[in-house]
C-alpha cells in the first residue's frame, strides 16, 4: 500500500485491529482521502455523529440535537424542506435551460421547441423544471398552513413568519415571471391577464381611479405609455422588452432575493429556539440550554412557556418559589448592564404570578386569559 | 352533457392543471389530518407533542428522514416529467386573444374577484391586503395557548378564519377558476358544454336601485344623490355593524373571554376588524351576486365599490 493511500494522520483516532489484515472498508476510512474530508473516523458514537453535523458545512445548519417531536413528519409535514428541495431542483434544472434558451421574441419559442424535441434529454429538463416550479407553489402554501394551524407564528418566532410571507410572494413571483419564458399563446396571455391588474393602480394606473387627475398634476400615472403597467411590461402590451425584463427578473433577480431571504429564514429558525414545540418541549429545551450555559431559563423563553413549564414540572403549588429561585440565579450572575433587563422581566413575572393567582380555581380559559394580559416577550 | 364532461376531463387532465388536483387532495388529507390531532390534543387537555420531550441526534434520525424524503420526491418528479409533458402551444400571437384567457392557476382566485370588484380592488388592493394581514397576524394574535401544536379548542377564532380564508377565499376559488370558468368567464358545470356565446343576464342593478329609483347616474348624466347616499351608508353601516357584531358577539364567544377586545387594545383590535370585515365583503358581495343580481353596492364616476 503506498504511502499517499495510507498515512498516519492525527485526524485520524482509528484504532488498529491488532495487526490482523484490514478490509477494504476499514483501510478506505483510513485513507488520507477520506479522513481529509470528513475529518473524523467512522466510528458509530455520538461523538461522531455531533461531527457530523458539525463539520459539514451544508448539514450544520441543523442542531446537533432536536427535541424529538421536531423531526415527526406527522408535525411538520415535512413541507419547508420539501419547499428549499424544490427550489434547488428548480434552480439545477433552470441552469441547464438556460444554456439553450434566449430571451429575445424571435429566438425564445423556437428554442423552447428544440428542447422539447431536440436537444437530449432536453424535454425532460423543461418538464422537471416546470412540475418543480409548480410543486414548489404548492408546498409553500401547505407549509405556511402548517405554520399557521401549529401556531408556530407565535413569539419568538413572529417575524420568521414574516419573512415567510415574503418568501411566499417570491415564490409566486418566480413562478408568474417563468410562466412568460416559453413565449407561445399559452405564456402570453396568461401573463397578459396577470399584468392588466397592474392598470388598475390607483394614482399609477391609466385605467386606475384617480390617475387622469394625477397626471395632470406629475406628468406620470394617466397614460398608456406612462403608468407601472409601462414600467413592468416595458411597453403598452406584453412584448418582447417584457420577455426581456421577466428573463432578468426570473433568472438573476428572484433567486438571488429568495436565496438571501431563504438564509434568513433558516437562520432564524435556529435563533428561534428550533422547531416550535408545546410549552413543556420549549420549556426542557431552555432548561437544558441554561444549564449548559450557565444562564437563567428566564430570558430563554417567552413567558407563557416559562410560566407553563414551571406549572408543569414543580406543580401548580410550588412553581412560584421555583420562578424566584431561578430570577434570584439571573440577578446574581448578571453584570449591572443587564439590571434593567431584569427588571422588566421581574415585574413580568410577578404579573403572571399574580396572573395565575387569581385564576387557580377557574377553568382554563380563565385561566389562559390572564396570562395574556402582558405580551411584551423576552426572546434573543 | 356528454360533451360536456369531456370537456371537464379535458380540462382535468390539462398538464397544468395536474398539480392542482395533487393540491386539492394534499389539502383535504392535511386538514383531516390536522383536525383530527387537533381533537385529540383538545381531549387529552396536554397536547400528544408535549410527550416527546427528548432529545434526538439529528445524524441519523433527522438526516436520514430528509435524505429519504428528497429520494421519493425526486422520483416523483422524475417519473411526472417522463410521462408529462409541459405544455407548449402555438407561438405567441398577440393578435389573437383566447377565451376564456386565464392567469397562472394559483393567480385564479384572484381572478376570480375581478367579478364582484373593479380591477383596482381585485387586483391590487386585496392582493397588497392579503399580503399585509398575512404578516400582521402574529403581531394582532396575542393568545399565548396553541404556539406548538395542533388545537382547535384553543384558538376557535384564528384557526376558524384562518380556515375559511385559506380553503374557501384561496384555495376553492382557484379550483372554481380552473375548472368551472369557461368563454367569457362564465361559469359552467362540469356536465355543461363551453358555449362561447353563452347569455348570461347583464347585471346592471347596483345595490341602491333595491331601493328605489337610484340609478348610479341620472338620465342627464349628473350624479343621483340618493345613489351616493344608500351605498356610503350601506359602507359604513356594514363597517359599523360589523364591528358592534365582531366585538360584542363573535370575538367574546369564540375565545370564550369577554375582555378580549379590551386585551387586544384600540390598534390590535382595529387591524382585526378591519381586515376581517374587509375580507368578508368577498363572501357577501358573491352571495348579494348570485341571489340579487347586485354588481356595485355604490358607484361613482371615479371609484366603484
Ligand atoms: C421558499 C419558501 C420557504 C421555505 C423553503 C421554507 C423552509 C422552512 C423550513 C425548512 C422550516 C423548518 C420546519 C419545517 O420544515 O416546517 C421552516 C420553518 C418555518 N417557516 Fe418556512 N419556508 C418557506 C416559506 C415560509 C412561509 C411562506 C412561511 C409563513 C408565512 C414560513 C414560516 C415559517 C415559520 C414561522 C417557521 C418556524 C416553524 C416552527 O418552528 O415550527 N415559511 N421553513
Amino acid at each position: 500500500m503506498s504511502d499517499i493511500i495510507k498515512v498516519p494522520n492525527k485526524r485520524q483516532v482509528v484504532k488498529s485491529d491488532g495487526g490482523g489484515k484490514k478490509d477494504l472498508v476499514q483501510q478506505f476510512y483510513e485513507s488520507q482521502i477520506y479522513t481529509s474530508i470528513f475529518r473524523h473516523d467512522y466510528k458509530d458514537n455520538k461523538r461522531n455523529r455531533a461531527l457530523q453535523i458539525v463539520n459539514n458545512v451544508f448539514l450544520h445548519l441543523h442542531p446537533t440535537r432536536v427535541s424529538r417531536h421536531a423531526i415527526d413528519v406527522g408535525y411538520t409535514w415535512g413541507m419547508g424542506g420539501i419547499t428549499l428541495l424544490l427550489f434547488i431542483v428548480t434552480a439545477v434544472t433552470g441552469i441547464l435551460l438556460m444554456f439553450y434558451y434566449r430571451p429575445t421574441s424571435e429566438y425564445a419559442y423556437n428554442d423552447m421547441k428544440q428542447l422539447m424535441h431536440d436537444v437530449p434529454f432536453g424535454a425532460f429538463i423543461r418538464n422537471m423544471h416546470r412540475w418543480a416550479a409548480h410543486s414548489m407553489v404548492i408546498c409553500v402554501m401547505l407549509h405556511m398552513y402548517r405554520v399557521f394551524l401549529t401556531g408556530s407564528y407565535k413569539p419568538p418566532r413572529e417575524f420568521n413568519w414574516v419573512i415567510g410571507v415574503n418568501l411566499l410572494v417570491l415564490t409566486l413571483a418566480l413562478s408568474f415571471t417563468g410562466y412568460l419564458l416559453p413565449w407561445d399563446q399559452l405564456a402570453i396571455w396568461a401573463i397578459t391577464v396577470g399584468s392588466n391588474m397592474a392598470r388598475a393602480v390607483p394614482f399609477l394606473g391609466h385605467a386606475g381611479p384617480f390617475a387622469p387627475e394625477f397626471h395632470q398634476l406629475v406628468g406620470f400615472g394617466g397614460a398608456p405609455d406612462a403608468d407601472v403597467r409601462f414600467i413592468l411590461l416595458g411597453g403598452t402590451e406584453v412584448g418582447a422588452p417584457t420577455l426581456l425584463r421577466f428573463y432578468v427578473l426570473h433568472t438573476v433577480f428572484l433567486p438571488i432575493v429568495t436565496a438571501v431571504l431563504l438564509a434568513v429564514h433558516f437562520w432564524r429558525i435556529r435563533k428561534d429556539g428550533g422547531i416550535s414545540g408545546p410549552p413543556m418541549i420549549e420549556f426542557n429545551k431552555a432548561v437544558t440550554d441554561a444549564s449548559k450555559l450557565k444562564v437563567s431559563v428566564v430570558d430563554h423563553l417567552p413567558k407563557y412557556e416559562y410560566v407553563q413549564g414551571f406549572k408543569q414540572v414543580e406543580g401548580e403549588q410550588n412553581f412560584k418559589e421555583a420562578i424566584r429561585k431561578d430570577l434570584e440565579i439571573l440577578k446574581q450572575k448578571s453584570s449591572s448592564k443587564l439590571a434593567n433587563l431584569i427588571n422588566t422581566i421581574d415585574q413580568a413575572a410577578e404579573q403572571n404570578i399574580k396572573g395565575g393567582e387569581n385564576t387557580e380555581n377557574k377553568d382554563n380559559h380563565q385561566n389562559h386569559n390572564n396570562t395574556t394580559n402582558t405580551d411584551e416577550h423576552q426572546h434573543h | 352533457m356528454e360533451e360536456g364532461l369531456k370537456n371537464f376531463w379535458h380540462l382535468v387532465s390539462l398538464p397544468d392543471n395536474v398539480p392542482i388536483i395533487g393540491m386539492l387532495g394534499l389539502v383535504i388529507f392535511y386538514t383531516w389530518q390536522s383536525m383530527r390531532k387537533a381533537l385529540r390534543n383538545d381531549r387529552l387537555g396536554t397536547p400528544i407533542e408535549a410527550s416527546m420531550t427528548d432529545r434526538v441526534q439529528v445524524w441519523p434520525y433527522l438526516v436520514r428522514i430528509e435524505f429519504l424524503t428528497s429520494v421519493v420526491v425526486i422520483l416523483i418528479l422524475t417519473v411526472w416529467s417522463v410521462g408529462i409533458d409541459a405544455p407548449l402551444e402555438e407561438p405567441a400571437n398577440p393578435g389573437r386573444t383566447p377565451n376564456p384567457s386565464k392567469a397562472p392557476w394559483y393567480f385564479l382566485g384572484l381572478q376570480e374577484m375581478l367579478v364582484y370588484f373593479d380591477p383596482w380592488l381585485a387586483g391590487i388592493v386585496f392582493p397588497f391586503l392579503i399580503q399585509a394581514g398575512l404578516m400582521a397576524i402574529p403581531y394582532v394574535d396575542i393568545n399565548p395557548k396553541g404556539n406548538g401544536y395542533y388545537t382547535w379548542k384553543e384558538r376557535r377564532f384564528a384557526i376558524g378564519f384562518f380556515l375559511f380564508g385559506f380553503l374557501i377565499l384561496w384555495v376553492f376559488l382557484i379550483i372554481l377558476g380552473t375548472l368551472l370558468r369557461g368563454p367569457g368567464w362564465n361559469f359552467f358545470f362540469p356536465w355543461e358544454e363551453w358555449d362561447a356565446h353563452k347569455v348570461v343576464a347583464a347585471n346592471s342593478r347596483d345595490w341602491p336601485e333595491l331601493f328605489g329609483k337610484f340609478p348610479a347616474k341620472n338620465v342627464d348624466g349628473s350624479i343621483n344623490t340618493g345613489h351616493v347616499i344608500i351605498g356610503s351608508l350601506s359602507i359604513i353601516g356594514y363597517y359599523f355593524f360589523g364591528n358592534l357584531l365582531l366585538k360584542k358577539v363573535i370575538l367574546p364567544r369564540a375565545t370564550k373571554d369577554k375582555d378580549i377586545v379590551k386585551k387586544l387594545g384600540p390598534l390590535r383590535y382595529g387591524t382585526v376588524a378591519f381586515f376581517v370585515l374587509t375580507c368578508m365583503t368577498m363572501p357577501i358581495k358573491i352571495i348579494l351576486r348570485l341571489t340579487l343580481d347586485v354588481k356595485y353596492v355604490l358607484s361613482t364616476p371615479w371609484i366603484n365599490f
